[in-house]
């Protein structure tokens, strides 16, 4: 390597320039008093916190701050690991338990679907059991006379075709 | 500056200016301001221009040698004297500027320090520029600017071991304790620095 360096004779000379870069005059006065001003007004200030002192080590001990994070990491790490090895005994969410519902069609045609004890009365050419946590809303067929009605004129289906003659 | 960056202490001065350091740092731990701006005075030309040449900014420059010497006062009671005073300081210094790079991702201006009259007597300078024209001063700052530029395009380490290398003349083993890397590890980055600048600078070597 020390053969190498010596073909970079051409570049020492070149570099020898930075050597005479200098700051303005009385430029290290002004900033040594700036540094012992800014000790003295930190001296008089209350003493820094000690987060402060913490994260000011790292400055000084770059590793210190690698090896903090490391840690951290690996906390983290071991956290997701063990959160997903042992899932909770008990459901977060509980549901109601299933309840029995019948559904009816009555002689009209019209099925009804709901509580057995609450609607016995109901009338009921079929009855079939089923089972469901949520009130059913859907029927197999519409109200009779809701969409057709030969008297209504306002709700005879689109479809309706008026003989004129 | 020129001199003291030149002649880097020998071991017998070193270890006189170590014994003077520890002194000065004792009773700078023990509150004395006083101490610790004879500390200040007696290397902030030294930590103000490896700062310099790092970041090739004189304003940037300044403030990285403020804080470098405050955060050095804040952490004196750590200082164990394992290194001298010297060494640890522009290790604290050192990591700033590096840290200051690392954060400075956008373009920057140059803000250069002018060039002492006495280059133009400098028989390395004279032997460079005198063929090229005989307007020594116009071409000595297009130099200086071309320099600069190229010092920003290394990387962090290789700017600064060619920093204290270079141009403030610390040896390998003195820049090891610095960037805490061995010799070899030194003169490696060292060797690479300086093929790149070589490459950047290649119209003025020839």
């Amino acid at each position: 390597m020390d053969g190498l360096n010596n073909d970079f004779e051409k570049l020492r000379r070149l570099m020898a320039i930075k050597r005479y870069e200098r700051p303005p005059a009385g430029h290290f006065d002004r900033l040594a008093n700036r540094i012992r001003q800014a000790i003295e007004a930190e001296s008089l200030a209350p003493s820094a916190t000690w987060w402060e002192r913490f994260i000011s080590r790292f400055d000084m001990q770059p590793s210190m701050a690698a090896a903090l994070a490391l840690i951290i990491a690996a906390v983290y790490l071991y956290a997701f690991i063990w959160s997903q090895q042992s899932p909770p005994s008990t459901p977060l969410v509980r549901y109601p338990p299933a309840q029995e519902w019948v559904y009816r069609v009555q002689p009209s045609g019209f099925v009804f679907f709901g509580d057995p004890v609450l609607h016995q009365s109901v009338p009921t050419r079929v009855t079939t059991p089923a089972r469901s946590s949520v009130h059913p809303i859907i029927g197999t067929e519409p109200i009779q006379g809701l969409l057709y009605s030969p008297d209504n004129r306002e709700v005879w289906p689109s479809s309706f075709n008026i003989k004129t003659r | 500056m020129t001199t003291a960056l030149r002649n880097p202490p020998t071991s017998n001065a070193a270890s006189k200016q170590a014994a003077t350091d520890s002194e000065l740092v004792a009773r700078a731990k023990q509150g004395d301001l006083d101490a610790y701006d004879e500390l200040v005075r007696k290397y902030q030309e030294r930590i103000y221009s490896a700062m310099y040449h790092m970041t090739s900014n004189h304003e940037d420059a300044s403030d990285l040698t403020q804080e470098s010497f405050i955060k050095a006062y804040r952490a004196l009671k750590s200082f164990k004297g394992d290194s001298t005073f010297f060494t640890w300081l522009y290790r604290i210094a050192v990591n700033k500027a590096i840290n200051f790079l690392k954060q400075r991702k956008h373009a920057h201006e140059m803000s250069l320090d002018d060039l002492d009259l006495n280059a133009e007597h400098d028989p390395d300078v004279i032997a460079l520029i005198s063929e090229k024209t005989p307007r020594r001063q116009v071409a000595l700052a297009e130099l200086q600017v071309r320099l600069n530029e190229a010092m920003q395009k290394l990387s962090e380490t290789h700017r600064l071991v060619v920093t204290l290398h270079d141009i403030q003349g610390l040896p390998h083993e003195e820049i090891g304790r610095i960037m805490k890397c061995n010799v070899n590890t030194v003169r490696t980055r060292l060797f690479y620095a300086r093929q790149q600048l070589q490459a950047y600078l290649s119209e003025y070597i020839k």
